[in-house]
């Protein structure tokens, strides 16, 4: 009811409409003051047993406790960002320690294909030894082809 | 001295049931009369009645103060309305509406079942929104709280309201 003289002034701005004549405006009036007859019939007695209803359905659930403290709260995200950053940490120096592994392979890879190179032959006929022999004999082959 | 409602809630959160008795009985009243002027049946009223308060409940330790208490119980009624509504048995509904059209019947009829009748003519929302801001005396801001919706969007829904009801209405109140 309280913004009644907003509406008058609303109807009286509004053009075009028949319905905006000051004759009509205290309709609204009387329309409002209508509609606080619009409310339940429903007795004191009734809604005294809804509130028991109600009181019986509560006491079949379970009481929810306080919320979380604010305290065991922060606690939880703490924790979930730590071992959050402890995963990232073991993910990515696996990545590098994968890729170093990865590097590796290849230099040795580089040394063994330059060694089959060197003496013009087959894997089939150079045995482990004759590798492992010629590493041996040049210490700087394998630094040689990582520095390239 | 009363409490306030944050007191009663801290207590009903610890276990002491019996303080909900009291949240009840102060707002019950609100919640009846939102209910009616949504779903216009006292049978769907007092289900809403009894489905918000048991929502009530179960939620209010989840109840965060951002509004207040009777906007957040509002907002329940309305929503819990409106689902009664939509779930509401198709013959129930045109027992209601005839039952009101009988009832209706010229000249031997008083304002409320006339008023009712043109408020039937509204949408949902509207009807709210009339019935909150006209009736009951709520702001535009609380009722926008309510429903979800922006200022203006309350203000255009009671214009219109106010429009459809006087088309209604005129001649018979």
């Amino acid at each position: 009811m309280r913004d009644v003289n907003e509406i008058k002034e609303y109807l009286k701005n509004k053009t075009g409409n028949k319905k905006s004549n000051n004759d009509e405006i205290p309709e609204i009036d009387k329309i409002i003051k209508a509609s606080e007859s619009v409310i339940p019939d429903i007795s004191p007695f009734e809604k005294e047993n809804i509130r028991t209803n109600i009181m019986a359905k509560i006491d079949s659930i379970p009481v929810k406790r306080n919320r979380i403290s604010s305290f065991l709260r922060w606690s939880i995200v703490g924790s979930t960002g730590l071992i959050l950053i402890l995963i990232s940490f073991l993910y990515f120096s696996g990545k590098v320690s994968r890729e170093n592994t990865y590097y590796s392979y290849i230099i040795d890879s580089t040394a063994e294909e330059y060694f089959y190179s060197e003496f013009n032959d087959s894997t089939e006929n150079i045995s482990d030894e004759d590798l492992v022999n010629y590493l041996e004999n040049n210490p700087g082959i394998v630094d040689y082809y990582k520095s390239l | 001295m009363q409490m306030s409602d944050k007191e009663i809630i801290e207590h009903v959160i610890n276990g002491e049931k019996e303080y909900f008795k009291e949240l009840m009985m102060r707002y019950e009243n609100k919640v009846y009369k939102t209910a009616y002027g949504i779903t216009m049946s006292v049978e769907d009223t007092k289900d809403v009645v009894q489905d918000v308060f048991l929502k009530v409940y179960s939620n209010l330790a989840s109840f965060n103060y951002k509004s207040t208490f009777l906007t957040w119980l509002l907002r329940i009624t309305y929503t819990t309305s409106i689902d009664i509504i939509k779930h509401r048995n198709k013959n129930k509904h045109d027992a209601l509406n005839l039952n009101m059209a009988k009832n209706g019947e010229e000249h031997n009829v008083d304002k409320k079942i006339i008023m009712e009748r043109a408020l039937g003519k509204l949408t949902e929302r509207e009807r709210t929104v009339f019935l909150l801001h006209g009736r009951d005396g709520y702001k535009h801001r609380e009722i926008a709280d309510i429903l979800g919706v922006r200022e203006g969007t309350v203000k255009a829904l009671y214009f219109r309201s106010l429009d459809k009801l006087r088309s209604e209405l005129e001649g018979k109140i």
